[in-house]
């Protein structure tokens, strides 16, 4: 089966080319036969004025001869005739046709003798000469002034579109933008369809933007397999490629690569699907355009590379604020442990039992608080490498929290921990590890500022499609202005709880991160019978 | 079978070997030690231990590979050592062969407790919950796997078919962990994904009928990741 299968598509691909090609030529023959209606109604418009004018300067001149007016205004007249017919024809033909007939008609109706094409006069044919050559310059002069002044128009034209795309590339803020105006300005202002690739991230040509000047452009036609080769190849040379270039000339559009500081940054495709070959001065434009686009695309690479230094700076300086705020935290606790096995030791046997238990204890507790934080700080870490890696498995929320509170509990036992649960299992996806983290965190403030022997209640509910997990406690609450810093990092409460231990100011900040890591977002308020509320919740 | 328990304790951490040495024997237990995963494997054959306390992070050997080696050759309860956020991997150990495990870092008050746990599972005599053939007391929980019936503080409690055959094999394994596959797997025999998720809507009921309350447990404990565990006392 497998030789079947190419030849098939082969053969498919060959009709739908002698398809288009059918239609192509079809869509020509229909615009031939309007462009030659066209021209002859041209042609007639443009034969009416020359033979109008100069019958209007005939019958002036008539009038003049009755008036009495001399004959050297008649010439001028003529002159002035052929001069009018000049600027409102195209072409050197109808200026120099109004020339001869002008000079001709002069002789029959005011030349001696009348109605003749004899002139009697010896210095007749000097005039006649000079009228002609007159009349020759004045036309060819007047054809000039005017292809003159449709080249500064084109150019004023060109000019303003330059402008007006400078314009909206200064205000582009992506690579896509860049490209959506530019094929869109070409394609208006050549009045073909566009195709523009630039270089992906890889180094490679990505992604095609079309513009379809109008809709019978067939701008698909962009896409065939050789038209995307000659692309590529006019991207990997630097030098423009198709129709009317020296290479792949049989391509049915012209490419343009857009060369940048460093090298080509991409190609910009122009349809030449009616066999009208781009003439210099759109290639000019065209050129402008794309060193504008490659100035811009420049830019944008550079402020990506800013983007992306600035970011490694900024993890830097978390890294080692970080850094800074562990040793210094992980140095107290440390400290206590030397001295107290330190004094152990030394002093062996010189300390009494009690003496001995609660250095012991001492040592005992600075371990399990250190145990508490160096979790806190590895999350930290985590987070701080950059991505979060959340591994995510659908857990029941109460046995989340029945393993929160056992685990709080060997730490810190002297409060009443209560829990309010809904009737039916909750499960939620979440990462394990992380979200009991959060609510140890959690407990572990509410004990850390409260009194000894209160409540901390513990509480989760879903509500439409989230689950929201609460931990209240019912000790003095938070002050106002401290609400909105306490999830930042190193923020520890100047009120103080517990005397004993102050916290790295690092478990608040970890919730908010593991919370919004999890899609969620943390709170804290203080409720109606004093003492803070902790809720966060957790997207389903 | 010697009176003091035999515990082997495979561990490559000289402090921690160290202090768990020092704690089983105070506790009466009889120690050998020993650093690495073949030794371990040489010991357990020749000197037949009560108990095998296993590290997972052996620096010879993967803790699964020792457990494989040394599972159709002993009785002996094996307790896994590994630590927090190696879920899975206690999980893996359990449904290898291993019967419990402890979280680095642990206290002795864990440690003791794990050890009575296995040495009970051992040595039947020594299950104090088990009342007569059948019949479980653990605190005011009363579960009659005869009779089909269970009892808290003297009320009974209703249970389905599916919650009583749970709470009976938890009861079998009172202090013991069971892992999930393993619940589901002596329950449900062949599960599917969905059976799991089930699981957990049986576990949660059945706290609801038997807790005081369902998110502080006393009596069924969660060990997130790794499975469920029934306390023994």
């Amino acid at each position: 089966m497998m030789p079947e299968a190419p030849i098939k598509r082969g053969l498919l691909y060959l009709l739908k080319l002698l398809r288009l090609q059918k239609q192509n030529m079809q869509k020509q023959n229909i615009q031939n036969e309007n462009m030659q209606k066209q021209n002859i109604q041209n042609q007639i418009k443009q034969l009416s004025i020359t033979i109008g004018t100069l019958v209007l300067v005939t019958l002036m001149s008539f009038v003049f001869r009755e008036v009495g007016i001399h004959e050297t205004n008649i010439i001028v007249a003529y002159i002035l005739g052929v001069l009018i017919v000049s600027t409102q024809t195209i072409g050197y033909f109808h200026g120099i046709l109004a020339s001869v007939i002008g000079v001709l008609t002069f002789n029959f109706f005011f030349t001696e003798p009348y109605y003749t094409f004899v002139a009697y006069r010896t210095d007749y044919p000097v005039t006649f000469l000079i009228m002609f050559i007159a009349a020759m310059m004045t036309s060819t002069l007047a054809e000039k002034v005017k292809s003159e002044k449709k080249r500064v128009e084109i150019r004023e034209q060109r000019t303003l579109h330059l402008y007006r795309i400078s314009q909206e590339l200064i205000r582009a803020r992506n690579v896509q933008q860049i490209v959506d105006v530019c094929s869109k300005e070409l394609g208006v202002a050549l009045q073909r369809g566009i195709i523009i690739q630039t270089q992906g991230d890889n180094g490679k040509l990505c992604g095609a933007t079309l513009f379809n000047f109008k809709p019978t452009n067939q701008i698909e036609q962009f896409k065939l397999f050789y038209e995307q080769k000659g692309l590529e190849l006019a991207y990997q040379c630097g030098t423009p490629t198709g129709f009317g270039t020296s290479i792949d000339n049989d391509l049915k559009s012209y490419y343009h690569p857009i060369k940048g500081q460093i090298g080509v940054l991409g190609v910009v495709g122009v349809d030449c699907f009616e066999g009208i070959i781009l003439n210099p001065e759109q290639i000019q434009f065209l050129e402008a355009v794309c060193m504008q686009m490659a100035i811009a695309l420049d830019r944008e690479r550079l402020w990506g590379k800013q983007q992306k230094t600035k970011m490694e700076i900024e993890k830097e300086r978390l890294r080692g604020n970080l850094l800074r705020g562990i040793s210094h935290d992980l140095r107290t606790p440390l400290a206590g442990i030397l001295g107290s096995t330190g004094t152990l030791i030394e002093n062996d046997n010189t300390l009494t039992g009690a003496m001995r238990h609660e250095l012991l204890f001492n040592i005992y507790e600075e371990v399990t608080w250190l145990i508490h934080t160096i979790e806190n700080i590895l999350s930290m870490t985590r987070i701080d490498e950059g991505k979060m890696e959340i591994h995510r498995s659908m857990e029941a929320a109460e046995e989340l929290v029945a393993e929160a509170v056992y685990r709080i509990r060997k730490i810190a036992s002297k409060h009443i921990v209560k829990t309010v649960i809904p009737e039916n299992l909750v499960m939620v996806s979440v990462d394990s590890g992380l979200i009991e983290q959060v609510l140890i965190n959690l407990l572990d403030n509410a004990m850390k500022y409260t009194e000894e022997g209160t409540m901390i209640e513990v509480s989760f509910k879903t509500e439409e499609n989230k689950v929201v997990f609460e931990v209240k406690d019912y000790g003095k609450g938070m002050l106002e202005e401290e609400i909105p810093y306490v999830f930042e990092r190193f923020y520890t409460s100047s009120k103080g709880g517990d005397s004993n231990r102050k916290g790295t100011g690092l478990g608040l900040a970890i919730c908010k991160s593991i919370v919004n890591a999890h899609g969620g977002e943390i709170q804290v308020n203080n409720h109606s019978q004093g003492g803070a509320c902790f809720t966060f919740y957790i997207p389903n | 079978m010697n009176n003091k328990p035999f515990i082997l304790v495979v561990e490559d951490d000289r402090p921690i070997r160290h202090f768990m040495t020092v704690a089983l024997e105070a506790q009466g237990y009889q120690c050998l030690e020993t650093q690495t995963g073949n030794a371990a494997i040489a010991l357990a054959m020749s000197h037949n231990p009560d108990i095998i306390l296993l590290d997972l992070g052996l620096p010879d050997m993967d803790g699964k590979d020792v457990i494989h080696k040394i599972r159709p050759f002993t009785k002996a309860g094996i307790i896994v050592v590994s630590a927090r956020g190696h879920e899975r991997e206690k999980a893996e150990a359990l449904d290898c062969g291993a019967d419990d495990y402890l979280t680095k870092p642990f206290s002795v008050v864990e440690l003791l407790a794990r050890i009575r746990v296995a040495i009970r599972h051992l040595r039947p005599e020594l299950k104090m919950n088990e009342v007569n053939q059948g019949n479980y007391q653990i605190g005011e929980l009363f579960i009659d796997v005869n009779k089909y019936r269970v009892s808290i503080a003297g009320g009974e409690v209703h249970l389905t078919p599916i919650e009583f055959k749970i709470m009976a094999l938890m009861a079998v394994h009172a202090g013991r962990v069971l892992t999930h596959h393993f619940i589901l797997s002596q329950i449900w025999g062949e599960y599917t994904d969905s059976d799991r998720q089930s699981l957990r809507v049986f576990m949660g009921n059945i706290r609801r009928k038997i807790e005081i309350e369902p998110a502080q447990p006393r009596y069924i404990l969660t060990e997130v990741g790794v499975g469920y565990r029934l306390v023994d006392e």
